[in-house]
């Protein structure tokens, strides 16, 4: 190899890259800031887990194309110290990386090149192949994606062929007796008449490993403008993922006038969320199980990415010179090239109000983004835009705000009739009771919707069997916020935040039951960000608790409709890992056939209602809760078990619509319990 | 353009009213209070006219000191700035146009915007005495208004259609439910209105005497509906109707 040749091409290909990268991360520094590298020791732990371990491809469900890309990816490790060799080769003749060469380590570490070149080039066909010809629905047929996958495929296939040629050689290199890939290419090219003496094999040596080279060098220069970028940002990406409670947004500083309420241009969204649009890989695992996506809403959290991505990546100019200003401390001028941007809106133009608002925030796509994007927040940050600067949003949310304003609950129904429920339950109120052990914190859907009234009805009943020591505040009980949070409210969710916990504080509140996962996840989850922590227990974690100490050993034989199927409630599910406990509940109700339905615990599909959808019209596509009604009939059950009002209320108006309430019934699981005592 | 609104607090439409046990008044404790709503219209029918012609919208409160919560509330929908005029209790219609008269004297403005009457009392008085008092023309029960040089032309809800008045400004006009819907208040607005000024006063200051001329004596609630029943026949229907509906 021609040393001047390897130079100039190393020196032009990693400059370019360079200038391609500074590029990219230049904007990231006009966007807002983010502290991400708190707590180093659970980001490293993370990284090994997420980037090394690469657990989030190596889930039941993911099955082949997961692993074509662990394959991939652990062989391009392993394989980049091999080309970092060769282009050393193009100066040294026979260079080595140091500890390495024909000892012990280095020939070891030749196996296992060969073992996952092998990996990378079988990786590619797989994946190729699954691309191209069974399509999963997840994915988008790019063109993008196949000339990567080949890209790759090529560039193994090059060095094979440099190893191949090698050996035919050097036929006595020690290199020969681990390198059984290497091995069986020179085999295959022996076969085909190729000589050492002949000069095809010199020739096509060295178009090995100059292929192999000048392939992967541009392929490092292609990375910056493709979705393969991810290459390049993943590691630091995953080092610095959010580290928050997975159930938590992020509280908003109201305090600061100047501050911003709200993303409403793509440089106003912190730079990790600038870094994220970088990495997403397109993989569509966001959208395989997204309840709007499915049923045809404007919504893809995949699209979202790639479109927010596409829009950073067109105002890269103003923003790279918008950095440079700020570098120099002249924030004006920055402020001033920015404003200059006459391109897209980021919404309207770029996202529509239709997909900011269709988001369920049902967390699937956080849950299952490899790159551990969060897509959630990301449109929380543009909710809260609209609400707060713009007071821009579907107008049935007017309604919804002023009555969590005025009442407290988002129907707009007389607060003074919120403990009207349990009037005739013998429920003591804390004045009456000042020393109960457990708040029942009922939630606005426990207090005021006919259906759930029923189910706050049953938990009374159970815990009065089993002595539970409570309490309800009746009318002077308010709305937990969750809902307004979700809505992009945060003015008005800390304004809830806060008298709740003026309200908890004044008569000692120290554990609450909830029979809301809402409710339940705001205030275990969100209440320590305004510095309170409750023991905030979900009443199907009181029932199991009450079951295992024996308190309904009564329970007969359950009298329903059919077979049973548990529909998961996300905030319960995946926000809060409970999947166990409210199953643990349906099995132990003694003549309960429990079904599962295919979309369940972490996959469980969204009922529609979360997010703050339950108080919008939902005029696009399919219905949520239908699609999910028609899932869990699909089972055969014909009692549908849930543990959340949204859940419940959607799912009753799924069945309703239908016309089937005949054949099914839908119940909470203490109604169920409850059912099965009192038989 | 300069006007002024009216920014009521009166009990949420939506709260459970309960009559004292006195009869006298009804039961505040635990009761939620917001702008009244017809005022709230008028709020927005004036800011949107301010966006259009520029000039001045002044909200003026009267009542106690949580008065102020509903002045506050006009000021984050967007208007300039309030007046509060300290009350112990809710003056009578009456006694509140006097007030008005006092305040637009003072403050000259070229029209007065209020609700046509406050959900709590539902007089539906305060526009009308008013414009009596100035001597100025007024357009009550709006569902239009569009403002021309010195008049204003103005869509009147009456039984069965719509009637179209031409005014000549200063003048009066009282909103009815179909003229906007009122804005939701932005956060920036919000925090502006925090700053922006309440001015304070007292009738008295203003020289007016708040002796109500209508005296609540006694107030009641609603008979208890009982449910409805299914009747088995014609025979009992008519005998229901006869004996208990008492309207054959």
């Amino acid at each position: 190899m021609n040393p001047f040749a390897m130079g100039l091409l190393l020196t032009i290909s990693l400059l370019a890259f360079t200038f391609s990268v500074v590029r990219r991360f230049l904007p990231l520094f006009v966007m807002q800031s983010d502290i991400r590298w708190d707590n180093p020791k659970e980001r490293i732990t993370g990284v090994f887990k997420y980037f090394f371990g690469q657990l989030r491809f190596l889930r039941p469900f993911e099955r082949i194309h997961g692993m074509a890309h662990v394959m991939i990816f652990w062989g391009a490790l392993v394989v980049t110290l091999s080309t970092i060799q060769m282009a050393g080769r193009g100066f040294v003749p026979g260079w080595h990386l140091p500890g390495f060469g024909d000892t012990g380590l280095g020939l070891t570490y030749i196996f296992f090149k060969d073992l996952f070149t092998f990996s990378i080039m079988a990786g590619c066909s797989i994946a190729f192949i699954n691309r191209v010809i069974f399509r999963p629905s997840r994915m988008i047929l790019s063109l993008e994606a196949l000339i990567i996958l080949n890209w790759i495929f090529w560039m193994m296939g090059m060095d094979l062929l440099y190893e191949s040629t090698l050996f035919i050689l050097s036929p006595n290199s020690p290199e020969t007796h681990v390198a059984f890939l290497g091995m069986l290419g020179k085999n295959i090219l022996m076969t085909a008449g190729l000589a050492a003496d002949s000069p095809i094999t010199s020739q096509l040596h060295a178009m090995g490993s100059w292929g192999h080279l000048i392939l992967g060098l541009s392929f490092l220069n292609y990375l910056p403008y493709c979705k393969q970028f991810h290459e390049v940002t993943s590691l630091p990406s995953l080092y610095m993922r959010s580290l928050k409670k997975k159930g938590e947004l992020t509280q908003q500083n109201l305090e600061d006038e100047d501050a911003l309420f709200g993303v409403g241009k793509i440089e106003e969204f912190s730079w990790k969320r600038g870094m994220d649009m970088y990495s997403c890989a397109e993989c569509g695992r966001c959208r395989a199980n997204c309840p709007a996506y499915l049923t045809d809403k404007p919504l893809s959290p995949m699209a979202l990415i790639m479109d927010e991505r596409d829009l950073l990546k067109k105002k890269t100019d103003h923003m790279c010179r918008a950095a440079l200003h700020k570098f120099k401390k002249e924030p004006e001028k920055a402020v001033e090239v920015l404003e200059q941007w006459e391109g897209d809106n980021l919404i309207g133009d770029v996202i529509s109000e239709d997909a900011i608002w269709a988001c369920t925030t049902c967390g699937h796509c956080i849950a299952n983004c490899p790159l551990m994007i969060e897509h959630v927040d990301n449109i929380i940050d543009m909710r809260r835009y609209l609400v707060q600067m713009e007071s821009r949003f579907p107008k049935e949310l007017t309604q919804f705000f002023k009555g969590c304003e005025n009442l407290s609950n988002p129907w707009s129904l007389a607060s003074n009739t919120r403990g009207d429920w349990f009037k005739d339950l013998g429920v003591q109120t804390p004045e009456e009771n000042p020393d109960f052990e457990y708040l029942f914190y009922v939630g606005c859907a426990g207090s005021f919707d006919d259906r759930y009234k029923k189910v706050s009805t049953a938990l009374v009943g159970l815990m009065q069997q089993a002595g539970v020591n409570f309490a309800c505040l009746g009318n002077d009980e308010m709305c937990c916020g969750e809902t307004a949070r979700r809505l992009g409210n945060e003015y008005l969710a800390q304004q809830m935040i806060g008298s709740n916990i003026e309200q908890w504080n004044s008569i000692g509140v120290k554990k609450i039951i909830t029979a809301c996962p809402h409710c339940f996840n705001t205030i275990k989850n969100e209440y320590p960000q305004f510095g309170k922590h409750y023991q905030v227990v979900h009443h199907t974690e009181m029932i199991r608790e009450l079951t295992r100490k024996g308190a309904f050993k009564g329970a007969k034989k359950f009298s329903g409709k059919g077979p049973v199927v548990y529909h998961d409630s996300c905030y319960l599910g995946r926000y809060n890992d409970l999947y166990d406990i409210p199953r643990d509940i349906a099995r132990f109700i003694p003549g309960v056939k429990l079904m599962e339905a295919e979309r369940k615990e972490r996959t469980g599909f969204c009922c529609g209602a979360g997010g703050g959808r339950m108080w919008m019209e939902e005029k696009i596509g399919k219905r949520i809760n239908t699609e999910r009604f028609e899932q869990l009939a699909a089972t055969g059950a014909r009692t549908i078990a849930t543990a959340c009002p949204y859940c419940m209320i959607m799912l009753d108006d799924a069945m309703k619509e239908k016309g089937v309430e005949e054949e099914f019934e839908i119940l909470d699981l203490a109604q169920m319990m409850l059912r099965s005592i009192e038989n | 353009m300069k006007i002024l609104v009216t920014a009521k607090r009166v009990t949420d439409p939506d709260m459970k009213i309960k009559v004292r046990s006195d009869g006298a008044g009804i039961e505040t404790s635990s009761m939620s209070f917001k702008v009244n709503p017809f005022d709230e219209i008028a709020i927005e029918e004036a800011l949107r006219i301010k966006e259009d012609k520029g000039g001045e919208v002044i909200v003026v409160g009267i009542g106690s000191d949580k008065a102020q919560t509903e002045i506050r509330y006009g000021l984050s929908m967007g208007a300039d700035r309030g007046i509060h005029i300290t009350a112990g209790s809710d003056p009578d219609s009456d006694a509140v146009a006097r007030i008005l008269v006092k305040i637009v004297e003072a403050e000259s403005p070229d029209m007065v915007l209020l609700g046509k009457q406050a959900i709590d009392v539902d007089d539906n008085q305060v526009a009308q005495l008013l414009a009596e008092y100035l001597g100025w023309g007024q357009a009550c029960f709006a569902s239009k208004v569009s403002i021309n040089d010195n008049t204003a032309r103005v869509e009147r809800e009456v039984d069965g259609g719509i009637e179209v008045v031409d005014m000549d400004l200063p003048g009066v006009i009282s909103a009815d439910l179909r003229l906007n819907e009122p804005r939701y208040p932005a956060l920036p607005a919000i925090m502006k209105a925090r700053k922006k000024e309440i001015k304070k006063m007292t009738p008295a200051d203003l020289g007016v005497d708040t002796t109500s001329k209508v005296v609540i004596t006694q107030l009641a609630e609603p008979p208890q509906r009982k449910g409805g029943r299914i009747v088995e026949d014609v025979a009992e229907l008519v005998k229901a109707l006869k004996e208990e509906a008492l309207v054959i």
